[in-house]
C-alpha cells in the first residue's frame, strides 16, 4: 500500500468521522436565525475593532503547498521569544512565527509588561447566544482590564484597557440600516439605529439595564448632526463642569509640585494613542502604540521652565502617564476642551 | 461531479465564510494531509490526531481572515496554522485545545484500528534507522548520559553517581547530546 493509498484510508477512520460530524454540528449551528443577525453583526464588528487595537499577524505567507514538502518549525532552543521560569515565552508579537505565550502591552500607567494571550483573545470568542453577543459587545464597548505582568507572568505591574470609551461597534444589516453602539463614560451603551431613510433611533441603556428610546424623523436626524451641543451660558450652574473629586486633588497637587498652586486648569477624558514605543531588546519594527482612555489636563500658571504644563493622567489608577512643558505660548484653540478652566486653589 | 468538487480549495475556505457548510467540504480534502504532516513530525497517532483537529478548529473560527491570494495560497494558510499548533507542542509536549474549546468540540480518543491506520502513515522502520545511525555517531560520554537519562529515565543525581561526576555535567551532557541528535536527525 503505497503513501498515497494510506492517506486515502484515513478518511474512512472513526476518528475522520467523528471529527466530521462535530464540523458538521457546528457549520449548522452558525446557520443563526435572521432575528439574531443584528447582534451578531455588532459582535463581529466590535471584535475586529478590538482586534485593531491588539493588532494582529498576517498568516499568509510563501509555503509550499504540498505538506509533504513542508519546512518543520523551529526547535523549542530556536524560539523567537524568550522564555520564563514557567515556560512561557513573551515579547512583542512577531509576523510569521507563533504569537508569545505573555504579549507586550502598555499598562494603563505607562508601564510595560505582558498580558497573557489567553486573557487578550478571549473577546474573539464568538458568542454563543444573541444574548451573549449583546453583553460580551457592551462589556467591550465599557472597556474591560486585564492583568499586566511583568516577564514572569506572575508580578502584576498595571492593567491594559480593552476597549472603552471612544471605541464604537458599528454594523450594516442587509437592507441599508446601520447601527453603532458606544459607550459613554459613565457607562451607558448608546445604540443609534439608521434606517437607509435616515429615520434614527437612539436608544440609551444604562448600567441597571434601564433603557430609554428616542425616535427622531430623517429631517429631526439632519439637524441634530448641524447643530453644535449647547454649551452652559456663564450665568448658568457650573455643577456640570465640576470635575471628578480625585481628579481636582491630582490637579491641585499637580499644580503644586509644578510651582504654582493657583495655575488656571482645563481638562478633558480623551481617548488616544499614547507612549509610542516599547524599548529594549524585543524592540518591534514599527512604533507600538498603545490606546486608552486617559484625562488631558492643560495648565497655564507660573511654571519654573515655563507657562503651561500638560499631563496626562491614567483614570483607573490616577497616576501621570506623561507630562510635558513648555515656555511658548499654548495654542488651547486646537483641542477643544468642554471642561474648565478653573483656577486651582479656589473653592469650587 | 458537484459543484463543491469543481471549487478550488481557495474558493472553498473563502466561501466558507458566509457558507460555512464549505469547510466541510474543505475538511475532507485537508484532513488525511494534515495528519500525514502531524504524524510524520510527532511520531504519535494520538497526539497527530489532536492536532489535526485543533488546526482545523483554528482555521474553522478565524477562516473569515483567509484571503485568496492564489493556487496554493489556502494550504499556506492552513500549514502556517499546522506549524504554529507543532511549534507549540514540541516546546511543551502538550496539545493545545483552545480552540476547540471555543467551539464547544469535543477531544476524540483514538481507537486501536485508528492509531494502527495513523501509525501505517509514519516509517517507522526508516525513522528508526535514522535515529540509530545519529545515536550511534554521538560521543560515548553523550551517548551514555542520554541512554540512562532519556530511555532508562533516571534522575540527574541517579545518572551523576552511576557515570562518577556532578549532575552539571551529566545536564551538559545530556543537553548537547539532544541538541547533536536533533541536528543530525534534521539534516
Amino acid at each position: 500500500m503505497d503513501a498515497e493509498e494510506r492517506e486515502r484510508k484515513l478518511a474512512e477512520t472513526r476518528f475522520a468521522a467523528e471529527l466530521r460530524g462535530q464540523f458538521e454540528v457546528l457549520t449548522e449551528r452558525a446557520r443563526h436565525p435572521r432575528r439574531h443577525r443584528r447582534w451578531l453583526a455588532i459582535a463581529v464588528a466590535a471584535g475586529v475593532a478590538v482586534a485593531g487595537l491588539l493588532g494582529t499577524v498576517a498568516l499568509a505567507g510563501g509555503f509550499d503547498p504540498d505538506p509533504a514538502h513542508l519546512p518543520d518549525p523551529p526547535l523549542p532552543a530556536e524560539s523567537v521569544y524568550p522564555m520564563n521560569a514557567s515556560g512561557d515565552t513573551f515579547g512583542p508579537n512577531k509576523p510569521l512565527v507563533e504569537e508569545p505565550d505573555l504579549m507586550a502591552v502598555m499598562a494603563t500607567n505607562g508601564k510595560v509588561g505582558y498580558c497573557y494571550r489567553t486573557e487578550l483573545v478571549g473577546s474573539h470568542q464568538p458568542p454563543g447566544t444573541p444574548e451573549e453577543a449583546v453583553a460580551g459587545n457592551e462589556a467591550t464597548l465599557r472597556g474591560r482590564m486585564i492583568p499586566v505582568y511583568e516577564s514572569d507572568g506572575v508580578t502584576q505591574i498595571g492593567v491594559f484597557q480593552v476597549g472603552g470609551p471612544g471605541s464604537k461597534s458599528i454594523g450594516k444589516q442587509a437592507d441599508g440600516t446601520t447601527i453603532t453602539q458606544e459607550a459613554d463614560v459613565d457607562g451607558n451603551i448608546i445604540t443609534t439605529t439608521v434606517a437607509p431613510d435616515g429615520a434614527t433611533t437612539i436608544e440609551t441603556k444604562a448600567l441597571d439595564g434601564t433603557v430609554t428610546t428616542k425616535t427622531l424623523t430623517a429631517a429631526e436626524a439632519a439637524r441634530l448632526k448641524t447643530t453644535p451641543t449647547p454649551k452652559p451660558s456663564p450665568g448658568a450652574s457650573r455643577e456640570p463642569d465640576k470635575p471628578r473629586a480625585w481628579l481636582l486633588a491630582r490637579m491641585s497637587s499637580l499644580a503644586r509640585d509644578a510651582g504654582d498652586a493657583r495655575a488656571t486648569a482645563r481638562w478633558e477624558l480623551q481617548f488616544r494613542e499614547y507612549l509610542k514605543r516599547i524599548e529594549g531588546e524585543n524592540t518591534p519594527a514599527s512604533p507600538y502604540a498603545q490606546s486608552a482612555s486617559v484625562w488631558l489636563v492643560i495648565m497655564h500658571g507660573d511654571f519654573a521652565g515655563g507657562s503651561w504644563r500638560y499631563w496626562l493622567l491614567d483614570p483607573h489608577s490616577h497616576e501621570v502617564i506623561s507630562q510635558g512643558q513648555s515656555d511658548q505660548p499654548f495654542d488651547t484653540s486646537r483641542i477643544p476642551p468642554p471642561q474648565g478652566p478653573i483656577t486651582l486653589g479656589e473653592k469650587l | 461531479m458537484g459543484e463543491v468538487e469543481l471549487q478550488r480549495d481557495e474558493e472553498l475556505l473563502a466561501a466558507s465564510g458566509d457558507r460555512p457548510q464549505r469547510f466541510v467540504a474543505l475538511y475532507d480534502r485537508t484532513l488525511p494531509g494534515l495528519l500525514a504532516y502531524f504524524a510524520r513530525r510527532t511520531l504519535d497517532a494520538q497526539v497527530a490526531a489532536d492536532l489535526a483537529a485543533e488546526t482545523l478548529a483554528e482555521a474553522y473560527a478565524s477562516r473569515g481572515r483567509f484571503r485568496d491570494r492564489g493556487e496554493g495560497s489556502a494550504a499556506a494558510w492552513l500549514y502556517t496554522i499546522a506549524r504554529r499548533k507543532l511549534g507549540r507542542y514540541l516546546r511543551r509536549l502538550r496539545v493545545e485545545d483552545a480552540a476547540r474549546r471555543r467551539l464547544g468540540m469535543e477531544r476524540i480518543e483514538l481507537g486501536p484500528e485508528d492509531i494502527e491506520r495513523i501509525e501505517a502513515l509514519i516509517d517507522f522502520e526508516h525513522i528508526g534507522r535514522e535515529v540509530r545511525d545519529a545515536f550511534g555517531e554521538l560521543r560515548a560520554d553523550q551517548r551514555e548520559a542520554l541512554r540512562l537519562r532519556v530511555i532508562d529515565g533516571r534522575s540527574y543525581r541517579e545518572i551523576a553517581a552511576v557515570l562518577g561526576c556532578s549532575e552539571d555535567v551529566v545536564r551538559a551532557r545530556v543537553s548537547r547530546g539532544l541538541k547533536r541528535l536533533a541536528a543530525q536527525l534534521e539534516g
